[in-house]
């Protein structure tokens, strides 16, 4: 009997290691930029009985979308990159009509990179679009890593943004 | 020897004449006719000068679409690539060497791009070569080996807005026309033109004598000057009154205004060929016309051939009688060696070779007419009629052309299908495609035949909008974690209001069946109505009328508790907007058709920036996307799978409205929103819910493009737990049904329960013994 439950409490053991149980709380995969919700238990989809679908197409067909790996680069971190370094030398200039251009043309090809909506809040704020500069530092807020140098800047410009003026008379 | 008699009524009659001719009439009659003739003379002064230092011709706006930019790492597909290249009249050859050409070699593409404006700037011509491995681009590089990390192909016209005389012309400085073209010009029309001061009498003289001798009107003696005045001026009429207008006119030109002046409008102003409803002028559109490629990449055999067009761009259009232009085009070649301009090795060459001509363009004015109805919208609020249609401003738009090609497909393809299950062609449909990230209009249709021009239904049709209202009652109620989360239960039994007027409100599940008490999401991802109409009145309409401006609803709400359940209309446009909203994580990005407007030189008018407002918070916004993904798992979209590979994560809501009078889907991956509405414009009843209507086409529409899926970043505040699909109580991971979903906010009060139906593993069984 006791051999018995010494088997029953290793076997446990065994299961309960290999599958981390103890809260209820689901430990999700730290929060990396192209983080995943948990899989879902899967629930078989029903035809509603009301209709007919030509049911021919196989979702694993291979010539059916094109869906893009989200855990690749979305895009090619360089050509975002590239087109930061240009904004940021149009920024130095005080060109903000040609960094508006390359930020803009940024963010069409990567609107997920925080550090592009940072450098378009710094332009609005430099030509004194106040509100807009806040939207973006809270866009770079919500996109930048927690913990990352990104976020303490966002975090860092919104309260330099939202404290009063102070009085320079 | 006159009699004196006769002598003297000679000189009678001639005093008399005499005497008429300074008679005091007289001489004001000549007076008179002094002042008109200068009064006339000054008012064709005027008019010369007018007209020529004013706006000398009335330029179309021309609308773009996006352009094609090419990097590495870049998702491309060949087939999209070829067919954008095509649309933008590039030609395939075997090498590349002049502009407007590209060639394949297996995975090689090279291209040689024509210099362009394009919402980016002056874009050089440039000579580029790259890869495309997996659809996607890699080696890019310049072959003149200056760096290269992005290249913007020329933005694709799709339309303009025309002044009441349809004119295309592209307007160029004297130094912009090759000089080969100007002699070539020159020799045939008009050689005396340096020298003459408008009028040649030698060439009329000329011509008068050749004319009498034909008796009819069979050559010309006008100069270059008299055409320009003939074109610019006055009508072609042949009468004396026009001749002599034309002749004094072509004399004061030339007093007021250089040589090089005359030519260069006379080159901008020729007359060289018709595109359907529009004229050709001036050789800078010309070369586009028939060569494909700028003015300045022509070369000698096609300036030959330009000039040869002016006697008679219809009766020498070389697509159409590609004989007599060729012969004519020689002509003017034999005309150059004759003068010795060219040698006769050189002669004998250019007339061997063919007419060289491009497919003859296509006029996207009526390619895309619901998108730019958008955009002349939008442009007839900040700009005046007159000066959209004659300023020769530039549009450049979010149109994308590949978008907009798979939208129309997708229609084409589903909604014959739709159409045979409803038994009925009265079927109509609408739809909007826009940028997730940037809130950029891909593209539109506002009718189920793409080129309709007429009612535009994706901006002007409000049709009520079903469930489509849900998604705004459910975020009112997440936006606060003290009351309500995902798996709250809610009632879905039936309730009747009765209004003060005696009216009686009893709304009733699509099923007609009510289903107990349900956890939230599963009602939202159903689409229960019970549950969400008292989920509503529960919250308040002010409330949910709060959300749905925050989410972009700009349109008067009505007040009543029939709200819950969609009976508020919206325009397909305006629910995009909504639900770009929520695909941007609460960011309001507002939706936009253009991106810059400039002015016929390339200056920039008007800017149309990327704005953003946060006005959702990030948590609540991130517990509505999951519950709209089970939407499309488990819930009434699910059936979007059918089409779709699984591992597209989308999210979506269905909308169906009383007697199925309108299908609706707003749906959206990780980079594309579309919205689609199918119904009939006599607002008569279909067989078509959300699921069985307008489902089938977004679904068709997204299995055809590449793109990523959803990827939610949990914000920090929120955490998963492990809940049971049909009572929403917390339970363990290992109970059979137990489904993980976000909370945002302590768990402390929501009930928890043992497994009830078992577990979902050998695991979880031998856990439950501890």
């Amino acid at each position: 009997m006791v051999l018995k439950c010494l088997i029953n409490v290793m076997i446990a053991a065994l299961f309960m290691l290999l599958s981390g149980c103890g809260s209820h709380s689901i430990k999700t995969p730290p929060s990396t930029k192209k983080s995943v919700i948990p899989v879902a238990v899967e629930t078989k989809a029903d035809t509603p009985e009301s209709l007919t679908y030509p049911n021919t197409l196989n979702t694993d067909d291979p010539a059916l979308p094109n869906v893009i790996d989200a855990t690749s680069n979305q895009p090619s971190n360089n050509i975002i990159d590239v087109l930061l370094q240009k904004a940021q030398k149009a920024f130095s200039l005080q060109q903000w009509l040609r960094a508006q251009h390359i930020l803009e043309q940024a963010i069409r090809l990567d609107p997920n990179e925080s550090k592009v909506f940072m450098l378009y809040g710094d332009v609005y704020s430099q030509i004194g679009v106040r509100e807009q500069a806040e939207s973006m530092y809270r866009r770079a807020l919500f996109l930048a890593e927690e913990g990352s140098e990104i976020h303490a800047a966002a975090l860092h410009k919104l309260d330099t943004i939202s404290s009063p003026l102070t009085d320079t008379k | 020897m006159p009699n004196k008699k006769t002598t003297a009524k000679a000189l009678t009659k001639s005093n008399k004449f005499k005497a008429f001719l300074t008679h005091p009439t007289c001489l004001k009659l000549y007076g008179i006719a002094f002042l008109c003739l200068i009064s006339w003379l000054i008012y064709l002064d005027a008019q010369v000068r007018f007209k020529f230092e004013g706006k000398r011709w009335a330029l179309p706006a021309e609308v773009y679409a996006r352009s094609l930019e090419i990097y590495n790492d870049k998702p491309l597909n060949l087939g999209n690539l070829e067919q954008e290249l095509k649309l933008l009249n590039f030609r395939k050859t075997k090498y590349p060497n002049s502009p407007g050409s590209y060639a394949i070699k297996g995975s090689q593409v090279e291209l040689y791009s024509q210099k362009h404006q394009s919402s980016q700037g002056l874009q050089a011509a440039a000579h580029i070569r790259f890869s495309l491995q997996g659809d996607v681009v890699q080696n890019l590089q310049a072959l003149d080996q200056s760096k290269l990390d992005l290249y913007n192909l020329p933005p694709l016209k799709i339309g303009g807005i025309y002044p009441r005389i349809k004119e295309q012309r592209e307007l160029l400085p004297y130094q912009s026309f090759p000089p080969e073209l100007i002699t070539a010009l020159l020799l045939t029309e008009d050689r005396d033109f340096k020298h003459h001061f408008g009028l040649s009498p030698f060439s009329i003289i000329r011509a008068a004598w050749a004319n009498m001798k034909a008796g009819k009107v069979v050559q010309g003696g006008s100069t270059l000057t008299q055409q320009l005045v003939k074109n610019f001026y006055l009508s072609r009429e042949r009468t004396w009154s026009r001749k002599i207008n034309e002749a004094f006119m072509s004399l004061m030109l030339e007093a007021h205004y250089s040589k090089q002046d005359i030519l260069e409008t006379y080159m901008n102003d020729v007359f060289l060929g018709q595109a359907g409803e529009l004229a050709i002028h001036g050789f800078g559109a010309a070369s586009w016309f028939y060569f494909g490629k700028d003015i300045s990449q022509c070369e000698l055999q096609e300036f030959a051939l330009l000039v040869a067009l002016i006697k008679g761009p219809s009766f020498y259009n070389p697509r159409r009688h590609p004989e007599r232009a060729l012969k004519r085009r020689n002509l003017i070649l034999s005309l150059l060696n004759d003068e010795e301009m060219i040698s006769t090795e050189t002669f004998k060459r250019l007339t061997q070779t063919n007419l060289s001509l491009v497919d003859k363009p296509k006029q996207h004015s009526n390619r895309y007419p619901a998108f730019l109805d958008l955009v002349k919208r939008q442009l007839q609020s900040e700009y005046n009629d007159e000066d959209l249609r004659t300023e020769g401003l530039q549009i450049y738009t979010t149109l994308n052309p590949q978008i907009q090609e798979q939208l129309e497909q997708a229609v084409e393809h589903k909604l014959p299908l739709l159409e045979q299950k409803n038994d009925s062609p009265k079927i109509q449909t609408a739809a909007i495609v826009t940028a997730v990230g940037t809130g950029e209009v891909l593209a539109i249709l506002g009718d189920k035949h793409p080129q309709y021009k007429g009612f535009n239904r994706a901006l002007d049709a409000n049709r009520p909008i079903g469930s489509l209202i849900k998604p705004a009652i459910y975020l009112t109620a997440l936006m606060q974690p003290e009351r309500y989360h995902l798996a709250t239960p809610l009632s879905d039994q039936a309730f009747r209001i009765e209004f003060e007027n005696g009216e009686i409100w009893e709304p009733q599940n699509f099923d007609h069946q009510d289903h107990g008490e349900v956890p939230l999401y599963q009602a939202l991802a159903h689409s229960y109505n019970l549950s969400s109409a008292r989920l509503g009145i529960e919250l308040g309409i002010e409330a949910v009328h709060n959300t749905l401006e925050k989410l972009g609803v700009t349109k008067k709400l009505n007040p009543y508790p029939s709200l819950f359940l969609g009976a508020q209309a919206l325009t397909p446009f305006e629910v995009s907007q909504l639900f770009q909203t929520i695909a941007s994580n609460g960011f309001k990005i507002k939706q936009r058709a253009i991106r810059e407007v400039t002015n016929a030189q390339g200056l920039s008018l008007s800017r149309y920036p990327f704005t953003i407002k946060q006005e959702i918070s990030p948590e609540a916004a991130y517990l509505l996307q999951h519950a709209l993904q089970e939407v499309m798992q488990t819930g009434t979209g699910r059936s979007a799978y059918w089409q779709l590979p699984k591992a597209l994560l989308v999210a979506g809501k269905t909308g169906t409205t009383n007697e199925n009078r309108d299908s609706w889907f707003a749906g959206f991956s990780g980079d594309y929103l579309a919205v689609v509405w199918v119904g009939r414009d006599d607002n008569g009843p279909t067989k078509l819910t959300g699921s069985s209507g307008a489902l089938i086409v977004w679904s068709d529409f997204i299995k055809r493009i590449p793109q990523y899926p959803i990827t939610l970043d949990k914000p920090a505040e929120l955490e998963y737990y492990w809940f049971d699909q049909e009572n929403g109580k917390r339970t363990d991971e290992q109970c059979k049904g137990a489904q993980p979903l976000p909370i945002w906010g302590s768990v402390d009060h929501i009930d928890s329960q043992a497994c009830q139906k078992g577990y979902s593993t050998v695991s979880g069984w031998l856990q439950s013994w501890f």
